[in-house]
């Protein structure tokens, strides 16, 4: 049973340090792949669709919207179970809406409260460690 | 387009010739009627004239009968030769004294007198000749007859009828003469009349088909003008509206680019924090120690001027927060749809007040809700207009004076007319805009706000198609005035 790789894209480096943090403190000890962009971040993702992988998502990238990630992801075979939680700044529902729509499995708005952002990271610890179970099959 | 000038022109014209045309029918038509009654006069007179030739031709005629008898019941002296005698002798006096009448008035009544006198004359020599003949016998008779008397009454009837035959012919000449170039002016004025009628009527027809023309140039320039101007205002509207659009889009990009180093900012803020708290722990143990020996700069440092920075920094961001969330909201509230429905303005606006009831029982004032014309609007729209204004005036009342709000409309087709007027500190005459502007507060900065409330509610009514202004007095109140489409049009634009 391989460990679940979580895959975080995020183009803002600072985020990405933050969350990483915050998901270390939560007692989450899985590899974390860093992609700064979505073309990289889809490149590898679907390079290697059938390893158990976590993905977090902004939606505001350089050089395409996460939706378009989303919708790539879920329209593929391979990586269409795998479960994506999008972690961004927006908080339009219509946004919210589509992202869940397109298949994502949760969805968390980056608080500016540093607080609440820490502690929105910490459950979602919580949610990677029960994912960490290892699958009975 | 033909100018005023150019039309009037056209028209007096027209009327002009109208005027012509009337006049000139007018007198043709009386010119006609003078000469027809000319030309019946000159008939008559005519005809006159030749009941007189008659009566002279037949006077003569008899005469000559009752001297052909004579002369025949002389010659043979049978009574049947005296029938044409017995029968003109009746009939001559009352046939002379016709023609006597008939030409009393006339030049030739002279003649027609002497016809008369030889003719009676002639009568008398006839019946005397034949009053011979019975008393004396035919000697007698024919000795009168011979003696010449009957045969010189004779001569002067041919001679007065010849006289009068030949004047009544000339006249009958003469008239015959009037009436003929009477009938030829008559038929050249009918004929004129007719041409200058035809001539008059295709003129006006032509002058008022160029006016019908012009009239319907005229027509389609207003219909073409006015189809212009609508696709003016479509471009306009269009126009406005992109650029409307392209503003919410910059504010939503904004505010959106804006708050993700933000983030950071706050982050990496309590990041910081969490280690000088660390420090400031590591700190404070070194100097409990008796030979910790920490620089009394170094605690001050800790103690004050880090937690201050920290301080700081959190309030500048907070601020941040809140404004770039205003501005987010902002944006927001101009992508959302607008859907039309019906609203009992007046049960809304009650509505509204008694969420600020609480309040204005703590300020001692009242929302006073007259009668108001409904409207067809978006009903999140319309309550967050009225919700802001209301929550402003009760905001805003002036200490020491119950306050009193009162709400009021009035129909003005396509408008409703709202007033909200309040007695509260009102707004000084530089603020009247300033108060409409974005993060902009007017007067004592004593009631907290962020500088949103009026920025928005002019979106909003803007964007539901009305207007608003103020009028105020500082120190005495302030009047909102709103005027808000009575039917509102759905918007298209989808929320991004």
């Amino acid at each position: 049973m391989q460990p679940v790789t979580i895959v975080l894209v995020e183009d803002d480096p600072g985020h990405a340090r933050l969350i990483e943090k915050n998901i270390r403190r939560a007692g989450v000890n899985n590899d974390i792949t860093h992609f700064e962009s979505g073309t990289a971040a889809l490149e590898h993702l679907l390079a290697n669709g059938t390893a158990p992988t976590l993905v977090l998502l902004d939606l505001n990238l350089p050089d395409m919207s996460g939706t378009q990630i989303l919708e790539k992801l879920k329209s593929n075979r391979d990586t269409k179970h795998v479960p994506v939680i999008v972690l961004t700044t927006t908080d339009d529902k219509s946004e919210i809406q589509k992202c869940y729509d397109l298949g994502c499995n949760v969805y968390i708005t980056k608080p500016v409260d540093y607080e609440a952002f820490a502690t929105a990271i910490r459950q979602l610890g919580l949610f990677l460690s029960v994912m960490k179970v290892p699958d009975p099959t | 387009m033909p100018g005023v000038s150019t039309q009037r022109v056209l028209r007096s014209g027209q009327l002009l010739l109208i005027a012509i045309g009337f006049a000139a029918l007018i007198v043709m038509t009386l010119v006609s009627v003078m000469l027809t009654q000319r030309n019946r006069e000159a008939f008559e007179l005519a005809s006159h004239t030749q009941a007189i030739l008659s009566d002279t031709a037949d006077s003569v005629e008899l005469i000559e009968d009752a001297e052909t008898g004579q002369r025949g019941f002389l010659l043979t002296e049978r009574e049947a030769y005296l029938d044409p005698y017995n029968a003109a002798i009746g009939v001559i006096p009352a046939q002379l004294d016709r023609l006597v009448a008939e030409t009393s008035a006339l030049p030739i009544a002279g003649e027609a007198a002497k016809l008369r006198t030889a003719g009676l004359a002639k009568v008398a020599e006839l019946k005397t000749s034949l009053d011979l003949y019975t008393s004396d016998g035919r000697g007698a008779a024919l000795e009168e007859v011979m003696s010449g008397k009957g045969k010189a009454f004779m001569e002067q009837v041919r001679t007065a009828a010849a006289a009068i035959r030949i004047n009544q012919e000339q006249q009958l000449l003469a008239r015959l003469a009037i009436a003929g170039r009477t009938s030829r002016v008559l038929v050249t004025a009918q004929v004129g009349t007719a041409i200058l009628v035809i001539i008059i009527s295709l003129l006006t027809g032509a002058s008022f088909y160029r006016n019908i023309r012009a009239l319907r140039t005229a027509q389609d320039d207003l219909a073409a003008t006015n189809a212009n101007l609508e696709d003016i205002v479509e471009t306009r509207t269009a126009a406005l509206s992109q650029a409307n659009d392209e503003i919410q889009k910059f504010a939503y990009i904004v505010s959106h680019d804006l708050r993700a180093p933000l983030v950071n900012i706050m982050g990496f803020t309590s990041e910081l924090e969490a280690a000088a708290k660390t420090v400031g722990q590591f700190v404070n143990e070194r100097a409990k120690l008796p030979n910790g020996e920490v620089p009394p700069a170094v605690i001050e440092t800790i103690r004050e001027d880090v937690p201050e920075a920290f301080r700081f920094i959190k309030t500048s961001t907070a601020k941040m927060d809140a404004l770039i969330g205003a501005i987010l909201k902002l944006s927001r509230e101009g992508r959302r749809v607008l859907t039309p429905e019906p609203l009992a303005m007046r049960q809304l606006m009650e509505t509204i007040a008694a969420t600020q009831k609480h309040r204005l029982d703590e300020k001692n004032a009242e929302i006073i809700v007259q009668p108001l014309p409904n409207l067809i609007a978006d009903k999140l729209a319309i309550e967050q207009i009225f919700g802001n204004l209301l929550d402003n005036a009760v905001k805003y009342l002036a200490p020491g004076r119950p306050g009193v709000i009162t709400v009021r409309g009035a129909t003005k087709a396509p408008f409703a007319v709202f007033e909200i007027e309040d007695n509260g500190r009102g707004i000084a005459p530089t603020d009247h805009e300033r108060v409409f502007e974005l993060f902009r507060r007017a007067g004592q900065q004593n009631v907290p706000g962020e500088g949103i409330g009026l920025a928005y509610v002019r979106q909003l009514v803007y964007r539901l198609g009305g207007t608003i202004t103020l009028e105020s007095t500082f120190g005495q109140g302030t009047i909102f005035k709103l005027n808000l489409p009575l039917v509102g049009t759905k918007t298209q634009k989808d929320a991004a």
